[in-house]
């Protein structure tokens, strides 16, 4: 990637930052984008492949709308967008992950296609229909045939040549920018072409497309590496967490107060499930900090004695 | 993974051939090692749910006689059928016979079988119009023949009566479990019983002979007589003696039989008969005459006299000698007679009469259209007045006629003569447009087939016969369809296609299997491709079970290039796809297969189908261990609405998502979902599930690290895996059960019992039962420091879960190899495994695993390095997790205690409880009379007590009336509140042969039973001069003495047994006393003698022992004032002084 590109693309991020951060407000618009608009075209009859068989939900981004979103959050993946090939947010389950590619993909400048893999996408040519499928919603043109043909086939070197192939049409069929969200991609971390695809396909990517990955557990070794060589950002499990700003904006939408949060992030270590959880399970917030007033010396009682556990929220 | 054989085996399944899941695939017992994984720790078995009939949606009809609120869905019911006749007009009340079928209520059953025109209807009838009691009358006839739909019935009637009833027997039916096993719908039928009928209930089960001998009805009156509550009587009324297992009842004394002779008129009935009913007086001679000429026969009595009459007032002297006639059979005397009858009708009556009796049910509504020249409403009921061998069945809100059986034959020919048999079709015809208007599909068809009009019937079939089905009735279709000639059933496949469907549900795969493939052939030459996918879809599904899975995905591809893409055949094809490859092991193309099918079901929106497919859906994720994932797709199985009515499947969906909420350490969620499960598995009589959640229990329990309770539920498990059959290699009970004698530290027992389900699996060639063993047992093995042995077989297993994608147990083993090699100073090696564990905790979610195994194994994670690959979270755990495993488990042995299901203890206040954890309900014991009739059982001999005997001594007051209104609901509270606020329903007490006893089922501890036991048991050691022994014994059983017998209950009944007690306490007590006082041992002997004081405080003996121990310790003070305290209150209570050998006692311990 030319250097001077990058470069530009860098100068912009102030200003790309602020707009990012308008249109997240319109939620409405962003998400009839989001959902109604592609899978109306996966419905259609320009897919190659027999829509039954492909499971629609696997490849629409998630609905589901978080309480809060985390600007900081947001920044990193938009910064990481602007500056590399892709982005991996690595997390153990209940971590925010997938919340935070989708709130990401709803609020992103650029059309999302999101691709949620299951075990049997292990199967590469599985894999494959799925994201063509994803792909074509913003770029129909693509030759789903050919690149399935090369799954097909037996040599040892296939992963990469349909990686190449991939790359090909992308940068040949497709006119505007695209996000890919790959959601999951530690569920066929076994499978053996996982490796080679990625590790062709991602350098190569053209600087307009941007691939997001969440995984549990990081992506195996040699995928690994080029987080050294600058095409690849990691967001990582103690990033993910929530800090008590975050925790205390989530905790008002809920009318808990800031003794809640304070309690909250030190009991779940910033968790993502475990922080709503706690905010969303109704009087445990409340247990929880009179708890804690059993555990704190006197003292410190006394220090925030005005606050009232709230038992019932 | 191998094991993924699939025996054949049916499901009763849906009305079009779907099945949609595989029962066989969980019924271990029919050979099939479940779909398992196990684990060292804890097991994965997810038991695939069991299919589910189809909604039921043929429309209920809108006739008055039809459809009630609460009826199974779909079901054609006639309201009429559950009507009791009502009384002829002229009729003698036979008290004889009457008081026979009133001593005949305690027991279970009374069969009335006499042939046709005896008088067995009339007068049970009139029996039970003299009880006050409430009654169902089930008026049977042969479209009853399916056990669904005499189930449904019985189950409608006893709602009419008990309007609780009825909510799992609907669901079960729905569910149509039954054809397989309708004893199993018996039993759900008779647990509903015991559960809300209170008050003594008759059932009359009417024309009886209907059914025919092939019937699956009688297996289940069977299992009904058999284990009949006692609040309820069965009567039987048949023209022959039911082919039901009745020569056990005989021996049993618990059947009573009232026959022919019984029912024939004695020669002093016939006179009264006449006398009271008909105004004659007869002479001797006469009486004589009728006797011999009519043998008391009720029917030929009656004719005579109609006959005689209607000659006296019609002065027809032309007519032959009627009482020569009685000489003939009784059916040409009862036509003889007919005839007679008939004439004495005008035309118009007469023919309306040889109508009707073509119909088999008589109502007005049908009637009214079909006879439309005649005033119905008015005819019927004139008829019945006059006695015209007509009967009423009637209440508020509609009415049924029902002609006798003799007449109905005799009108039928004389119909047959008159207009021939063309004008018999013709009638046969119209009856038939009839019933097809009503929705009557098989009363339709049976007209149709009388009528000849043979093609019309297969229309019929083929285009209600999904309905049909439905409808439970797959007796009358397999027989109606059979009926027709071979060429039209041909020329109509969709009706072949549906008489197949029946064989399939019933299990006759061969022969469903054949017609379905001349019906797709026929159905191909038609075009008609939506009734051949259907087809070639049942086809798939028997080559399933027959595990012939080439030929299932061959029927299946056919199938789908069928059918539109919302075609409801695609959604079942994917579903049976997807079961093709599960029962193949690969899970993976299962889930492709369900995912699409769910995807066509919701498109559909399909509720049925979309929970029985997200069921399936968990199931290769729990394979997988990706728990996660499968609780996701295992909750949105169970029901949203708790104002649906509970199914059996839910049994399956509860026990799976316990199982993951296990796994992911959620022990309170796991537990609400297992006593769901076994609710469920109870309500529905799920035997083969019942061992599983037992054992599911117990590994919750193991996990709370209640090692007493969790070796409780384990030999529960064991029970019931025994009761039901379930061959014990085939479930992990072994394997669990060694993983608990190893966290109790037994290692030797969990090597026995983890070998011995290795060398059983192995015998059976099950490899991957085998390898997950293995597994488990390396836990054994490492704390048994075999680390070399454990390593080799570690990395073979390890290979083997990689091959298979099973995740949970490739991080056990690589956790298992890692603390190998740290053993063996491998250290690359064991960083390697503890790197792959670490990595799949992460993508799966292992968190509550990985705690453990961090707790457990604190070695492996004492290295810097090792605590650099935990995440931040874990590594500031470390230390408290460290101290957690230092923790000791609460109980720590593992002897084998008896179970014990019930205890009662009775010596001091009334104690009972069956789990000492979860005592009942509060109000439990809020009738006291229930919890002292409790008692009064259990401490009679054999803990069985006559139902006489309870009513004398509980209701000795009280008059018949107050008995029978409050016996049967104190006997019922008794069982309610034994199963208050407890998972686990069961009934403690039945009754036998008249007598209330404790289930010999269940085990007890009864502290009355345990105290005399240790008498016995000391006396023996006494006898043969094992004193210390005794001693011994004696201080257990005085332990037990709480106080006395039945502690604040002042029932006579209490009195012998109270002072028995006590004399055996106070007895026990004295020898103790006396061997402490020989012993010297003085503190003791004065509490022991304080003790026998406190029972009798007038015993100068243990005075003077006080006396004698205080003196031994120095304290004449005390002596003194034991004496004095013993004076004054001999002489205020009794105005005497202390024995002269008391007072002697006192002086030489004072020295005076």
């Amino acid at each position: 990637m030319p250097l001077l590109q990058k470069n530009r693309v860098y100068s912009l991020l102030a200003i790309k930052t602020q707009e990012f951060l308008k249109s997240g407000q319109d939620n409405g618009n962003t998400l009839k984008y989001a959902g109604s608009g592609r899978k109306e075209s996966h419905g259609g009859e320009e897919l190659a492949m027999n829509k039954d068989e492909l499971i629609h939900d696997k490849i629409s981004v998630p609905d589901d709308v978080p309480r809060t979103s985390r600007p900081r959050l947001l920044n990193l993946v938009l910064a990481s967008m602007m500056a590399h090939n892709s982005t991996v947010i690595h997390g153990r389950a209940g971590t925010g992950k997938t919340t935070l590619a989708a709130d990401f993909a709803r609020r992103a400048p650029r059309p999302t296609c999101w691709f949620k893999i299951h075990a049997a996408d292990a199967d590469l040519e599985v894999f494959c229909r799925y994201l063509t499928a994803t792909l074509r919603s913003q770029c129909p043109s693509l030759d789903d045939r050919h690149l399935l043909q090369i799954t097909e086939s037996s040599a040892p070197e296939r992963a990469e040549l349909l990686a190449e192939a991939l790359v090909f049409q992308l940068t040949d069929l497709r006119t505007n920018p695209v996000l890919l969200v790959i959601e999951d991609l530690h569920l066929v971390y076994d499978a053996e072409w996982v490796v080679p695809f990625f590790q062709r396909w991602l350098p190569l990517l053209p600087s307009d497309v941007h691939v997001i990955i969440t995984c549990r557990s990081l992506p195996p070794t040699p995928l690994w590496r080029m987080r050294s060589k600058q095409m690849l950002r990691v967001i990582e499990e103690s990033e993910l967490a929530f800090n008590f700003e975050e925790t205390l904006q989530l905790f008002k939408t809920y009318g808990l107060s800031e003794e809640h949060a304070r309690v909250a992030v030190r009991e779940t270590n910033g968790r993502a499930a475990a922080i709503s959880n706690f905010a969303a399970t109704p009087g445990r917030a409340g247990r929880a900090v009179a708890d804690n007033f059993l555990s704190i010396e006197p003292r410190h009682v006394r220090g925030f004695g005005h606050v009232t556990p709230d038992f019932q929220t | 993974m191998p094991a993924a054989n699939i025996t054949p085996a049916s499901d009763r399944v849906v009305t079009n051939g779907e099945p949609v899941v595989d029962r066989s695939l969980h019924n271990r017992s029919r050979g099939f090692g479940c779909v398992t994984l196990r684990s060292s720790s804890r097991k994965i078995s997810p038991q695939i749910v069991m299919a589910k009939g189809e909604r039921k949606n043929a429309k209920a009809v809108t006739s008055s006689t039809a459809a009630p609120v609460g009826a199974m869905p779909g079901t054609f019911f006639l309201r009429t059928k559950l009507l009791a006749p009502r009384p002829a007009p002229e009729l003698l009340f036979r008290e004889r016979l009457v008081e026979r079928l009133r001593a005949n209520l305690s027991l279970p059953m009374t069969l009335v079988a006499a042939n046709a025109g005896s008088g067995k209807t009339t007068l049970v009838a009139e029996f039970l119009r003299q009880q006050d009691g409430p009654y169902v009358w089930y008026q049977l006839d042969r479209t009853d023949s399916d056990a669904a739909v005499f189930l449904g019935y019985l189950a409608q009637g006893i709602k009419q009566r008990v309007p609780d009833f009825g909510e799992t027997i609907f669901a079960y039916l729905q569910a149509n479990e039954l054809a397989q096993q309708p004893e199993r719908a018996a039993d759900v039928l008779l647990n509903e019983i015991l559960e809300h009928v209170e008050q003594q209930l008759i059932v009359v089960l009417d024309d009886y002979h209907h059914l025919g001998a092939d019937s699956s009805v009688h297996a289940v009156v069977d299992r009904l007589i058999a284990y009949l509550p006692d609040v309820m009587h069965v009567i039987i009324i048949s023209r022959d003696v039911p082919p039901l297992t009745l020569a056990r009842l005989r021996s049993q004394d618990s059947l009573a039989v009232i026959e022919r002779n019984d029912l024939l008129f004695t020669a002093e009935e016939t006179q009264q008969l006449f006398r009271k009913v008909f105004g004659l007086e007869l002479t001797a001679s006469q009486l004589q005459e009728y006797g011999e000429r009519t043998h008391g026969w009720i029917t030929a009595l009656q004719l005579v006299r109609q006959v005689a009459q209607r000659q006296a007032t019609g002065g027809d002297g032309g007519a032959a000698d009627p009482l020569g006639v009685l000489h003939q059979s009784e059916r040409d005397i009862f036509e003889y007679f007919a005839e007679e009858v008939l004439s004495a009708e005008s035309i118009e009556v007469q023919k309306y009469l040889m109508r009707i009796a073509l119909l088999d049910r008589i109502d007005i509504e049908t009637c009214s259209r079909l006879y439309p020249e005649l005033i119905s409403s008015a005819i019927l009921p004139q008829l019945v007045r006059r006695n015209v061998f007509l009967t009423v069945a009637s209440d508020a809100r509609g009415e049924e006629y029902r002609l006798h059986p003799l007449f109905q034959s005799f009108l039928r020919r004389r119909l047959r003569t008159e207009i021939g048999l063309a004008g018999v079709s013709t009638e046969h015809v119209g009856c038939a447009d009839h019933f097809l208007q009503r929705g009557d599909w098989d009363g339709a068809v049976r007209h149709l087939l009388e009528a000849e009009d043979f093609e019309r019937a297969a229309v019929v079939i083929s285009e209600h016969g999904r309905e049909w089905i439905a409808s439970g009735k797959l007796a009358s279709l397999s027989s109606l369809a059979e009926a027709l000639p071979h060429s039209v059933l041909e020329a109509h496949p969709r009706a072949m296609a549906h008489r197949a469907e029946v064989a399939r549900l019933r299990g006759e795969f061969e022969t469903a299997q054949s017609l379905f493939r001349r019906a797709a052939a026929a159905l191909r030459a038609k075009g008609d491709d939506e009734a051949e996918a259907e087809a070639l879809h049942s086809l798939a599904t028997i080559a399933r079970r027959q595990g012939d899975f080439e030929s299932a995905f061959k029927y299946l591809d056919r199938a789908v290039e069928l059918t539109q893409p919302d075609s409801p055949v695609r959604t079942k094809c994917g579903n049976t796809r997807g079961l093709c490859f599960a029962s193949q092991g690969e899970w993976t193309a299962a889930e492709g297969e369900f995912r699409v099918a769910l995807q066509s079901a919701e498109e559909r929106n399909d509720e049925h189908h979309i929970r029985l497919i997200t069921h399936n859906l968990g199931l290769p994720a729990m394979m997988r261990g990706d728990f996660g994932e499968a609780l996701h797709w295992l909750r949105r199985m169970l029901r949203t609405d708790d104002r649906e009515a509970p199914i059996p499947q839910e049994a399956w969906g509860h026990l799976n998502i316990a199982r993951c909420h296990l796994y992911r350490g959620e022990l309170q969620e796991s537990e609400r979902h297992l006593d769901l499960a076994l609710e469920r598995c109870q309500l529905f009589n799920l035997v083969t599930q019942l061992g599983e959640a037992f054992e599911a229990y117990g590994n919750l329990w193991r996990e709370r690290n209640d090692i007493a309770r969790a070796a409780e539920f384990y030999e529960r498990a064991a029970r019931s895996y025994e009761q039901a059959g379930i061959d014990i290699s085939r479930v992990e009970l072994l394997e669990e059960q060694a993983m608990l004698s190893l966290k109790a530290g037994d290692v030797a027992r969990a090597r026995n019992q983890i070998d011995r389900l290795i060398d059983l699996r192995n015998a059976r060639n099950d490899q991957s039962g085998v390898i997950t063993a293995i597994l488990a047992r390396s836990r054994v093995r490492i704390a048994q420091g075999q680390f070399e042995e454990t390593r080799t077989e570690l990395l073979a297993a390890l290979d083997y879960f990689r091959s298979r994608g099973q995740y949970y147990y490739q991080a056990q083993a690589c956790i298992a190899l890692a603390a190998c090699e740290l053993e063996l100073g491998n250290e690359p090696q064991m960083f390697e495994q503890l790197r792959r564990a670490l990595d799949l905790a992460a993508r799966y979610d292992y968190d509550y695993w990985l705690h453990q195994e961090i707790a457990q194994r604190p070695a492996l994670f004492a290295s810097d390095v090792a605590q650099e690959m935990l995440p931040a979270d874990l590594r500031a755990q470390l230390p408290s997790l460290r101290v957690a495993a230092v923790e000791p488990v609460k109980t720590a042995t593992l002897s084998p205690v008896p179970l014990v299901d019930l205890t009662v203890n009775m010596l001091g206040p009334v104690e009972i409880f069956r789990d000492p954890a979860r005592s009942f309900a509060a109000d439990a014991w809020t009738t006291r009379r229930a919890r002292d009739i409790l008692c009064f059982i259990v401490s009679r001999r054999h803990h069985r007590a006559p139902k006489d005997t309870i009513i004398e001594t509980f209701w000795a007051e009280d008059n018949l009336a107050t008995i029978e209104k409050n016996f049967h609901p104190t006997i019922s509270h008794i069982r309610k509140a034994l199963n208050s606020n407890q998972t686990l329903k069961q009934n403690f007490i039945i009754y036998r042969d008249g007598d209330y006893q404790l289930n010999p089922e269940f085990s007890y501890r009864l502290d009355t039973e345990n105290f005399e036991r240790l008498i016995s048991d000391a006396e023996t050691a006494r006898r043969e001069r094992d004193y210390a022994r005794c001693i011994e014994l004696y201080e257990q059983a005085v332990a037990l003495y709480r106080g006395e017998f039945m502690q604040g209950s002042y029932e006579s009944w209490v009195d012998e047994q109270r002072s028995y007690y006590r004399e055996q306490y106070l007895r026990m007590l004295e020898s103790l006393a006396g061997v402490a006082e020989k012993k010297q041992e003085w503190p003791r002997t004065m509490e022991l003698a304080q003790r026998i004081l406190r029972e009798d405080q007038f015993r100068e003996d243990i005075h003077c022992m006080l006396m004698r121990a205080h003196a031994a310790l120095g304290n004449r003070v005390a002596v003194k004032e034991q004496y004095e305290a013993l004076h004054g209150l001999l002489q205020e209570e009794l105005g005497v002084e202390p024995a002269p050998q008391t007072q002697q006692t006192f002086r030489e311990l004072m020295g005076r």
